[in-house]
């Protein structure tokens, strides 16, 4: 008798942070859940209307983290770290969990599972991750570490960014004090972790609370936090290339376009965002075709 | 003199982490007396006491004077006499006395700390002597006898700091030089005693 093979993706722990569009939300989990990947999603307490989209369904799989263990999110907040924390502990807290992934609702695979899994399965830590200190100066720079930042869109939110332009009257941080010698590092916000990588963070995360303390101000610290931590996490020669793509469009990153698909699948990501199937459900068609099968969106031409 | 490969942000990475290993010099109370600083014009050796402050704060360590202080000498003036005595003064000065520390330059300390851009232009020639007075004026207008508040401490480092950063590339003809290039992002130029220091670290 022939042992069942184990789907492409056992081991994975996918964890999905979305507040909206739940049809767009779905097609990932749905995705993930057929390949075996487990889900752990948190949605905004405010977004009521997800939440119910997505206990109607009952997706196999899928964690759905309790309205009362949730966060009111707000752009650019230390409520997103917490809310992945959250993600992060919760998953680890699963027997056989290898490999966790960071997603947003709006991300969608651009390889099949099998590629996937032996893209992101090679040992690696698949992320972004550059030194602040090297970043241009309309990349924040380490400004999002020196000074303290109000959550909150600054292009649409005149007073937050008035708050923000400001900030450096109060002065800079001490950054050799406030992070204790570890090397302010940035990138992208969504990663992919192996297994013990991630526990090792998250044991200096509870041997050392000065580190969430100094984060709670940092200005987007969900580009920070995990990054900064990382780089000071032993074994960080094992960095893969990032497993996200994303096309930006002046400060915030555009909903992809079919145009878009061949430059992402160029990429050599795993994942690409973000993806909107109400107004570009040509881009999602294209996306959901290349992780079907090797060779799947050239035979469609 | 020849040209540098430009130093990888990861080796300097690596560096810093070799500092590391300090606590296990100091004693079990951290305090540290700190002796033969350098003078305000010798802008790599503020550097230098920069990074150690950086990473005596990042430690826990607290400066001060004790009986079980562990003294740290930075190099100029008298050994002092110390019942324990660190010696770090700048790579390859000729040491008297007390326990040599293993460890690279504590201005590796300041890397990641200090921002990179905007990008320069040309060749900053830094001088033979350790006295930037020649490359920043604000140093000839301060009497050297004149005791100096942090704030224009911080000024002075700042200043020099705008310098290097306003250059492609850097002559260095110590090791110290070419540290501060590496930590602000700038190419440097290769003497014999920086190519030895970077070889060995």
């Amino acid at each position: 008798m022939v042992a069942p093979a184990s789907p492409p993706l056992a081991g994975f722990a996918c964890l999905v942070l979305a507040h909206d569009n739940p049809a767009q939300l779905l097609l990932l989990l749905r995705w993930l859940g057929e390949n075996g990947a487990t889900c752990h999603l948190h949605l905004d307490p405010r977004a009521a209307p997800v939440r119910a989209a997505v206990e109607a369904t009952a997706l196999p799989g899928v964690a759905l983290l309790p309205v009362a263990e949730s966060f009111r999110i707000e752009w650019g907040g230390y409520a997103m770290v917490r809310a992945t924390l959250a993600l992060l502990r919760a998953a680890l807290a699963q027997p056989g969990v290898q490999q966790v992934c960071l997603l947003s609702g709006t991300h969608l695979p651009l390889l099949p599972a099998e590629a996937l899994a032996r893209r992101l399965g090679d040992g690696r830590n698949h992320l972004d991750l550059r030194f602040a200190c090297m970043e241009p100066p309309d990349r924040e720079s380490l400004h999002r570490f020196w000074f303290r930042g109000v959550p909150g869109r600054q292009e649409t939110r005149p007073l937050v960014r008035w708050l923000n332009r400001h900030a450096w009257r109060l002065g800079p941080r001490d950054l050799a004090r406030g992070l204790r010698g570890l090397t302010p590092m940035v990138g992208s916000q969504w990663w992919h972790l192996t297994a013990p990588a991630a526990l090792e963070m998250l044991a200096f995360l509870d041997a050392n609370p000065w580190y969430e303390a100094f984060f709670l101000h940092a200005r987007i610290p969900d580009e920070s936090f995990f990054q900064t931590l990382l780089g000071a996490t032993p074994g960080i020669a094992a960095l893969g290339p990032p497993m996200s793509f994303q096309c930006m469009r002046g400060y915030s990153p555009a909903v992809l376009e079919a145009a878009d698909l061949p430059a992402a699948l160029a990429s050599g990501a795993a994942f690409a965002r973000k993806f909107d199937q109400r107004t570009q459900p040509e881009a999602v068609r294209l996306a959901l075709l290349a992780a079907q099968a090797e060779g799947a969106l050239t035979r469609a031409g | 003199m020849t040209a540098a490969p430009p130093v990888d942000a990861w080796q300097l990475q690596r560096i810093k982490r070799r500092l590391d290993a300090l606590p296990h010099w100091l004693g079990d109370d951290r305090q540290v007396c700190l002796a033969g600083e350098p003078p305000l014009e010798d802008i790599e050796g503020q550097f230098r006491l920069a990074g150690l402050r950086c990473l005596l704060a990042a430690l826990g360590a607290r400066i001060g004077q004790g009986a079980t202080a562990t003294t740290i000498w930075l190099g100029h003036g008298q050994v002092p006499l110390a019942p324990r005595l660190l010696l770090w003064p700048a790579p390859g000065q000729v040491l008297a006395s007390g326990i040599a520390l293993p460890l690279p330059d504590p201005m590796h300390a300041l890397w990641g700390l200090l921002e990179h851009h905007p990008p320069g232009t040309g060749t900053l020639h830094l001088p033979t002597l350790p006295d930037w007075r020649p490359l920043l004026p604000l140093l000839q207008r301060l009497p050297p006898w004149m005791p100096l508040p942090a704030r224009l401490r911080r000024a002075v480092l700042s200043r020099a700091q705008r310098l290097v950063r306003a250059h492609a590339e850097v002559v260095a003809p110590r090791p110290a030089g070419s540290i501060l290039a590496a930590i602000l992002g700038r190419d440097f130029l290769l003497t014999p005693a920086t190519q030895a220091y970077w070889q060995q670290w």
